[in-house]
């Protein structure tokens, strides 16, 4: 049966799309400059002896607490974009007010704001700049990667042709801190074989890289670039340049590369055959030296809550500290992730934002997934 | 710095959102639109102040109310000259009962259809409704037990559609 509720929905549902912002600006500005002279006017009046009062604007009314009604969600502005918090696929329902169908790439900014990402392919992960001022995204249109400026709205076109099919199996992104340089890495499925490239999104220039690693970062400008391998209880770390050098622990879950080039950070972890499963994580930080090779001792973490697991790192939040994205286990709570900074000395850590269970789905600024 | 910084993310964000309540309140895609540039314009006038230290979906949503209602005081507003068609196979149910539901709101007083929007269509309470209309309490519940009552006579064939909210005003 239907409601008054249904029926007001489906009049509101009714209602033009509008674009209302140029327009409403262009008049506020005039009526302010009109204001600002006639306010001249006023104090001309009072000064020669009129009795006439001008006010240009009352207080602000009391302020009254609203629970913000479901919105519909905008496609990505052109320009003029807060930075980003975080991207996450956004699966459509029936009924949803943005009438979008299957799934979509969403992203959300640290003002709040959330934008549909409507170029962007699902088949392909999307990545945000540690600053989240860019994102790189496979653009399914074009059959190729972009990157784009929120604040300006330049968008930069991969010179490479990535198909859907071309996507079947494991996809990686890793833009470097500007975004200027990309690596996009696939493992295959089916008969697809493994490819890896670098690529300058400005000159169009681009580089294979071996494909049996996986990237973990690459520093503005296109270097240095770390890839890892793991085997079955050692991890091969590789800053493109150097030897390759090794840790005694399987993992993928490392940090960017420092900016001093050689500090890298990974989560510590420790292999129990009596216990299932058989690797956990220790709690503890630990650092090599991605070039010489020496290992600093772990670190234990403090500070995050024991519900709580340590699941990626990402860049670097300042010199000793870097971003972690922490995910709570208790089955009886809704599941929720939260980004730290982590002294790596100290293990100290520093609570940067709280994510809800949608937004922590899927991609923040700088941290590797 | 730009005075008006984050004024165009809002309004990107928002508009839509408050242009189906400006709709709604109006009945009139011109008139929604021209009540909802109004209301972004005071938004936009006194944007540094309220992106400083206000609720500007709250700002926007009141003066919204606030602007519908002065404008209704003055304006003539055109009413949906469409008649409703005879109930038939030919025609969908479904068009039929909005038709309906259009013109009867449409002869609401202004403060009978703004009462209706914000309690049904938005789902504010009665005291979220007081605030954002200006008015007593007691003049939200007395208003939408008036406007329920009106529609009903109005349209006796919304009767089955307006069960459920009557059934909550009566509680």
């Amino acid at each position: 049966m239907n409601t008054l509720r249904d029926e007001l929905r489906g009049i509101a549902d009714e209602a033009p799309l509008v674009d209302l912002g140029a327009r409403a600006l262009r008049r506020a500005k005039h009526r302010r400059a009109t204001t600002a002279i006639l306010t001249v006017a006023a104090m001309v009046a009072i000064i020669s002896g009129g009795t006439a009062t001008l006010f240009t604007g009352g207080p602000l009314p009391d302020p009254i607490v609203l629970v913000p009604i479901p919105e519909t969600v905008v496609p990505l502005p052109e320009n003029n974009v807060q930075p980003l918090a975080g991207a996450y696929r956004h699966r459509c329902l029936p009924d949803d007010p943005t009438r979008c169908e299957g799934v979509e790439w969403r992203v959300f900014t640290t003002s709040g704001s959330t934008y549909r990402l409507t170029d962007a392919g699902t088949a392909s992960p999307v990545a945000i700049t540690p600053d989240g001022r860019r994102i790189a995204y496979w653009n399914a249109e074009q059959q190729t990667f972009n990157l784009r400026d929120l604040a300006t709205g330049q968008t930069w076109r991969a010179p490479i042709t990535v198909r859907k099919a071309d996507m079947d199996g494991e996809n990686f992104l890793r833009p470097s801190p500007d975004g200027l340089h990309l690596i996009y890495t696939r493992f295959g499925g089916g008969n697809l074989s493994q490819y890896s490239v670098l690529i300058d999104m400005q000159s169009g220039k681009t580089t294979k890289l071996n494909a049996a690693w996986f990237p973990v970062s690459i520093g503005t400008g296109g270097t240095p670039i770390t890839l890892v391998r793991p085997f079955d209880d050692i991890t091969r770390i590789w800053v493109l340049g150097h030897d390759p050098i090794t840790i005694d622990d399987f993992t993928y879950e490392f940090s960017a590369l420092h900016a001093n080039g050689h500090t890298l950070a990974w989560i510590d972890k420790a292999l129990d055959p009596n216990r299932s499963p058989m690797v956990q994580a220790t709690g503890s930080i630990a650092t090599v030296d991605a070039i010489t090779g020496i290992t600093s001792p772990p670190v234990p973490i403090q500070g995050i809550p024991t519900t709580s697991r340590l699941t990626r790192l990402g860049a670097w939040a300042s010199p000793t500290e870097v971003t972690a994205l922490t995910t709570s286990d208790s089955p009886t709570t809704p599941r929720q992730s939260t980004l730290y900074a982590i002294d790596i000395h100290t293990g100290k850590t520093r609570k940067l934002q709280t994510l809800n269970n949608t937004e922590a789905s899927s991609t923040q600024p700088g941290v590797i997934t | 710095m730009d005075r008006y910084e984050g004024f165009q993310e809002f309004v990107h964000t928002r508009q839509q959102a408050l242009m189906r309540t400006a709709y709604l309140l109006t009945g009139n895609a011109h008139l929604a639109e021209d009540l909802l540039q109004t209301v972004l314009t005071k938004v936009a006038t006194r944007w540094p102040k309220l992106a400083r230290d206000a609720n500007i979906e709250a700002y926007a949503r009141k003066a919204l109310v606030n602007q519908h209602l002065s404008w209704r005081r003055r304006r003539h507003v055109e009413l949906p000259t469409g008649t409703l068609p005879e109930h038939g196979r030919s025609h969908d149910e479904t068009t039929v009962r909005r038709l309906a539901l259009r013109q009867a709101l449409a002869k609401l007083t202004p403060r009978q259809r703004t009462v209706l929007v914000l309690r049904f269509y938005e789902d504010r309470t009665e005291h979220e409704t007081s605030q954002l209309m200006g008015c007593s309490l007691g003049t939200v519940k007395s208003q939408t037990h008036h406007a329920l009552a009106r529609l009903r006579a109005l349209a006796p064939d919304l009767a089955e559609l307006l069960a459920d909210v009557q059934a909550e005003v009566r509680r």
